[in-house]
């Protein structure tokens, strides 16, 4: 999901984008040490060429953003980790742009925090079994955030703008089912096969990394 | 997927600091993302043509990037062609086009293409370890900077890790299509890469410990700005003012 170049023009919608953002990503870094940026990157990398994959619906084919997972797995790291993204999208396939940049690294990093926030309540237990019913809701959840602050912003690019934005809503309910789905099955994998990983469960971004620093030294 | 690359080629362009690009880049996007009027974002078009040309990129390449964003800047030029209000054209059915949507639209598609073209032959030709090393010298955080430069370097081994587990799958009679067991099976091997990439960072971190890692990268020279950057940064500098004066004259 993305803001392309050339649509918003206001300055305070794009400025709002580029504050907003740089809170997001420099509070996700604070939040990180050294150790944490290079697992961070390469869980990245791994989201980055997991929303690559394309699923078939009824002859289109819809693309993954798992928001709502990187933010289960990464927390605040979200931040950073989907800026770089987006510049590795912009620089290696030209989608967005960089005067959107802000605003897309909040369309999508936003709801993956929310998802973050949500699941370290709603998630204590990753294995029990309502837990797919959660993850599915968060999954689905951040799609419709995403795609809710995408139509909200296209909305103030004026009145003209407003049956694209109705497009982009409708748009997304098929792609909400699909990424219920697959969240719900990778987050039920990830509770069996690698639980250190579900960071609203138990937090290897604050623990474990550091300890293993001290155990390396 | 293909990933093309344009940073190996040899022109004026590739020779100047990466830095240099990245200023320009950013200042000629600030000024055509804010533009309305035609005759910069004309230009904007112009210098972005001249670019491509210049840095000697692969038609082919830029076409892959161009082809899809105008396919959609097309429709939604046709959507905004009829419902931004104002002097109709001609109609179709009880909906008229209007001049305004249609001016509206043109502009969209040109500032869209303008940028995405400067993009690609300013920024798009910067090797992406300069490029790391560039933001950093412009003051962007160092961590940020890790990552930008680690998920560059692990994306190629993820997409391989990947294509290999996806392959396993079709081997086993694996076919995509709409229904909850495809559903489940991408779940499956999203989080198999996950998995896979979270297991690789550990090994690769403690690879790196044990080689003294300790936070920081080793800091490389930083290479003064030759002639030619300086003559560059006036030409952007010029062409910035040129086109403001333009806009609000």
């Amino acid at each position: 999901m993305h803001l392309s170049e050339g649509i918003v023009t206001s300055p305070l919608i794009l400025g709002g984008g580029v504050v907003l953002a740089c809170a997001g990503v420099a509070m996700g870094l604070r939040k990180m040490d050294e150790s944490h940026a290079l697992r961070t990157a390469v869980l990245g990398s791994g989201f980055f060429v997991a929303s690559l994959i394309h699923i078939p619906l009824f002859g289109v084919s819809v693309h993954l953003t798992l928001a709502g997972l990187l933010g289960i797995v990464l927390g605040w790291a979200a931040f950073p980790a989907i800026l770089v993204g987006l510049v590795l999208q912009a620089v290696l396939f030209g989608f967005g742009g960089i005067s959107t940049l802000g605003l897309n690294t909040c369309i999508m990093a936003l709801p993956a925090v929310a998802a973050y926030y949500a699941s370290r309540t709603l998630l204590r237990h990753p294995d029990s079994p309502h837990a797919v019913w959660v993850c599915g809701v968060l999954g689905a959840g951040s799609v419709a955030f995403s795609a809710v602050l995408l139509a909200a912003i296209l909305r103030t690019a004026g009145e003209a703008f407003a049956l694209v934005a109705w497009s982009v809503l409708i748009a997304n309910l098929p792609v909400m089912v699909i990424e219920a789905g697959v969240t719900a099955t990778a987050v039920g994998f990830l509770a069996k096969v690698s639980p250190e990983l579900l960071a609203g469960t138990s937090h290897w971004a604050d623990g474990e990394t550091k300890e293993e620093l001290s155990s390396c030294d | 997927m293909d990933i093309i690359v344009f940073s190996d080629g040899e022109t004026v362009l590739h020779l100047l600091d990466p830095r240099v690009r990245l200023l320009a880049a950013a200042a000629l996007t600030l000024v055509l993302s804010q533009s309305h009027d035609a005759r910069v974002l004309v230009a904007g078009m112009l210098l972005g043509v001249v670019g491509l040309v210049v840095s000697r990129v692969p038609l082919v390449a830029v076409l892959q990037r161009l082809v899809p964003l105008n396919a959609f800047f097309i429709l939604l030029a046709g959507v905004l062609m009829f419902t931004t209000p104002g002097e109709s054209v001609f109609r179709i059915g009880t909906v008229a086009a209007t001049r305004e949507g249609l001016l509206h639209g043109g502009t969209i598609l040109l500032r869209g293409n303008a940028i995405v073209s400067l993009l690609a032959c300013l920024v798009g030709t910067i090797e992406f370890i300069a490029l790391g090393r560039a933001l950093g010298q412009l003051r962007v955080p160092a961590k940020l900077v890790h990552v930008l430069l680690f998920t560059v370097r692990y994306i190629n081994l993820m997409l391989a890790e990947y294509e290999r587990l996806s392959q396993a799958a079709v081997l086993r009679g694996f076919r995509p299509g709409a229904n909850l067991h495809t559903l489940r099976t991408t779940g499956y091997q999203v989080a198999m890469v996950l998995v896979l990439s979270y297991e690789r960072g550990a090994r690769m971190l403690q690879a790196m410990k044990l080689r003294g890692y300790d936070g920081t990268l080793p800091r490389t020279e930083v290479r003064a700005f030759r002639k030619q950057d300086y003559l560059f940064l006036m030409g952007v500098c010029a062409t910035v003012v040129t086109l403001l004066g333009v806009e609000f004259a």
